[in-house]
């Protein structure tokens, strides 16, 4: 049996979605070092920013990487697939973006309870950060768990 | 009493000697939506579920039905 085979534009539009989920993991790197800067010294911050800002030339990287899939990969009748419902990867793209929702939602009422208005020790900075953080780490790594591979392709064996 | 859905899929496909990219081409899904919907991680749209039903030229009720399971 051949082994090789053509992707079709719905196989792509499903890649175009999993580099957006790379862009959005590359994301939360970044607001994380934004987030652990405020609690470490100079050189470890310093190599902090360096890290940052190599992960935003990657993020940049991937995000051109997304708009080439789309434009060399899907031509231009089959693009109604990057907005379709009716596919797997649509419905974990959901449930990911639920699932980080809740996850910030819980995190920042624990802040509010746990914090009081005086004596908060960090600028409103740090909780946007961290709020942007939990949002783009839960998305992205709620997405790889539930789109990780179910293995490979059930080839036919069986012919009645 | 809950219920899931079950269906044959892999059994009508192994009739037509397709493969899941087979199927998924001529319905215009990805293998991946295919294989979810075979071990039933993914529950398929109505649509879905028809163009399958359509492309094997059986009703939907041949391929797709409901389980009824213990809670």
């Amino acid at each position: 049996m051949n082994k090789t085979r053509k992707s079709s534009s719905a196989d792509h539009a499903d890649t175009h979605k999993r580099l957006l989920f790379l862009s959005m993991f590359l994301l939360s790197l970044i607001f994380a070092l934004e987030t652990a800067s405020y609690f470490v010294g100079e050189p470890v911050g310093d190599f902090f920013s360096i890290t940052a800002k190599v992960l935003v030339g990657l993020l940049f990287a991937s995000i051109f990487l997304t708009v080439f899939w789309k434009i060399k990969f899907i031509p231009g009748d089959k693009r109604y697939l990057l907005n379709s419902e009716d596919s797997f990867v649509a419905h974990a793209l959901n449930r990911a973006c639920k699932i980080s929702w809740i996850l910030t939602f819980l995190m920042l009422t624990v802040i509010t309870v746990t914090t009081s208005r005086e004596s908060s020790a960090f600028p409103a900075q740090f909780y946007i950060n961290l709020a942007q953080f939990s949002m783009a780490a839960g998305f992205s790594i709620s997405f790889f768990i539930l789109f990780r591979d179910s293995g490979d392709e059930n080839v036919i064996e069986a012919v009645k | 009493m809950n219920v899931i859905l079950e269906n044959r899929i892999h059994v009508f496909r192994a009739e037509h000697r397709m493969t899941q990219s087979d199927l998924a081409n001529e319905i215009g899904v990805s293998r991946k939506t295919i294989s979810t919907i075979e071990v039933g991680r993914f529950t398929p749209s109505t649509i879905i579920a028809m163009k399958i039903a359509q492309y094997f030229d059986v009703p939907v009720e041949e391929i797709f039905s409901l389980k009824e399971v213990s809670d």
